[in-house]
């Protein structure tokens, strides 16, 4: 039984470890593409129209991970 | 425009101002904690308010649509990985605001004294805030008094301008402290976002519609692209201006400080997400205008004059709600820093040139250190520097203060030395680079500062033995996280 919980307690933890990395991973991905898309495909003056709206999606992408983060605040 | 239609309109604005500020006064107690951090019981909504009123200043309305005018899109992208960093909040806010409650914590260099046992680290810490944040004050000055002399073609002079905006912030921070300054700030944060939306929605109009605009705009791709038409944002330039900005909500002393500020976990949420719906729409607005400039004014080289030349264009009861807004959100910044750095000098510089000082009287001196630092400002902004190129400047010096912060957090193996360590390091490599005028590799001084920053202070941590208070301070703090975050 103690071994049981233990490994119930165990598999959350890491369950939660990895949603936590799967998020921080998340992140950086949309941080990285705010540097690196506009400075390689968005280049061509037939796609540089699109750098505007592409910084736009990207940070509402970072905003919702914050909001998602933040979700677990409680007093 | 009419310079006494204009100087009117601002003395009413800022007499509803003062009227707020000194109700703000009644509701604050004689504590340093009541005067500085308004004791702790700011709630959500003025909390997003006065977080976003505090971020954006003068910067926006003047600086960024200057700059969006003459250099393109790439100032979008620049003010939106600002916004990304905000992760540094999330990251981190809750862990301030629980070290603050925590400590009695009330001023962001508190945090390094507290944590790392040295009240001498505090003061360095309050002194270079004191150095750096002169320039982005200036910063709030320039934005106001060229504004003021745009607009009235130069019958107010820039000088005057600039005297008034600082006037105004000074007699209410020092009336009211933080709970004035929060309320001010609501209501000013408001007027920026309704006036910077209305002047959007007239000037499409009067470039010809937003068909009109886009269609000018597709004409010249080197404006929706990076590095834009003068190559300002060339990537080694656009990471040295943006690194500084990524790392703004945890080096700016007055924005670490409004994680001390909320009553509750919940509050402190809502004023990070608030923050982060307000700062979006802002920020797209702002480069909007900026756009729409550079079809409607392209004449104008100056990044500091598109605003002001856009002024004299709209109907006057506008272009007035404008001039305020932008005012506002000067004043706003302007009175957060102000405060800010005048807690620190009652705290973190008082106390420890006289420690037998008492309350009252740190409060008192914190109150009259406020002339000095309001001097130094206006003689910074008679220089008339360009805002965008100071307000990164001062975001560059005070990203080397962000690792010994940091870790102070979240490593127990952090130490006193390596604080020291890694602020020293960090801060004379920015001073001799920035002196012998090298940018290796086309980064900016402040980069390779704070990257000597994180080594000096790693390397020493991880050398040296963690001391038993450190260990003790970061435990102590992982045990209440853990009992909100459950």
């Amino acid at each position: 039984m103690g071994k049981l919980i233990y490994f119930l307690f165990e598999s959350e933890r890491i369950r939660r470890n990895m949603k936590r990395a799967l998020i921080i991973l998340s992140f950086l991905i949309v941080l990285l593409l705010a540097y690196l898309v506009p400075y390689t495909i968005l280049r061509s003056e037939s796609l540089a129209w699109l750098t505007y709206p592409f910084w736009c999606i990207d940070t509402l992408i970072a905003i919702a991970l914050m909001f998602y983060i933040t979700s677990k605040w409680r007093d | 425009m009419d310079p006494l239609l204009v100087l009117g309109s601002i003395a009413v604005f800022f007499a509803i101002c003062f009227v707020i500020a000194h109700h703000g006064k009644l509701r604050t107690g004689k504590t340093i904690e009541e005067y500085f951090i308004a004791g702790r019981n700011i709630g959500s909504f003025i909390a997003a308010l006065t977080y976003s009123a505090t971020t954006y200043s003068a910067f926006m309305m003047v600086g960024l649509v200057g700059l969006t005018a003459i250099h393109g899109v790439g100032a979008l992208g620049f003010e939106l990985i600002y916004m990304m960093g905000l992760v540094l909040a999330v990251a981190f806010g809750l862990r301030f605001y629980v070290a603050g409650k925590k400590w009695g914590l009330v001023t962001p260099a508190q945090l390094l004294v507290e944590r790392y046992g040295s009240p001498l680290l505090g003061l360095i810490a309050a002194i270079l805030y004191h150095i750096f944040l002169i320039p982005y004050m200036a910063v709030q000055l320039i934005g106001a008094g060229a504004l003021l002399s745009g607009i009235t073609k130069g019958a107010v002079p820039f000088e005057v301008g600039a005297l008034i905006l600082a006037a105004i912030a000074f007699a209410y921070t020092i009336w009211g402290g933080m709970r004035a300054v929060a309320w001010t700030d609501a209501l000013q944060a408001l007027i920026m976002l309704i006036s910077s939306l209305l002047m959007l929605f007239i000037v499409f109009q009067l470039a010809g519609g937003v068909g009109v605009v886009f269609s000018k705009l597709l004409q010249e791709p080197q404006m929706l692209s990076v590095p834009g038409p003068h190559n300002r944002f060339a990537i080694t330039a656009f990471i040295s201006m943006t690194i500084p900005w990524f790392f703004f909500s945890v080096s700016n002393p007055q924005v670490v400080q409004r994680f001390y500020i909320p009553r509750s976990v919940k509050s402190l949420k809502n004023m990070i997400r608030g923050f982060l719906v307000f700062g979006f729409i802002y920020t797209v607005i702002v480069t909007m205008l900026g756009l729409v400039a550079h079809v409607l004014v392209p004449w104008v080289q100056n990044q500091n004059m598109v605003t002001p030349t856009l002024l004299t264009m709209v109907p006057e009861p506008i272009a007035i709600l404008v001039l305020i807004g932008i005012l506002a959100a000067s004043i706003s910044t302007l009175d957060s820093i102000m405060l800010t750095l005048s807690s620190e000098f009652a705290i973190d510089i008082m106390k420890v040139i006289k420690p037998q000082c008492s309350e009252a009287l740190a409060l008192k001196a914190g109150k009259a250190f406020m002339t000095v630092i309001l001097i130094a400002t206006i003689a910074f902004s008679f220089t008339k520097g360009l805002i965008v190129e100071l307000a990164v400047t001062s975001s560059s010096w005070l990203l080397q203060l962000v690792p010994a912060f940091i870790a102070a957090l979240i490593w127990s193996k952090a130490n006193k030395v390596s604080a020291y360590l890694s602020i020293a390091s960090g801060v004379i490599t920015t001073a001799l680079l920035t002196f012998l005028g090298a940018n290796p590799l086309g980064v900016a001084p402040g980069i390779w500062g704070f990257l000597v920053a994180i080594i000096a202070l790693i390397i020493p941590s991880l050398i040296l033995k963690a001391d038993e208070r450190g260990i003790y301070l970061k435990n102590s703090l992982d045990e209440s996280l853990k009992k909100l975050l459950k």
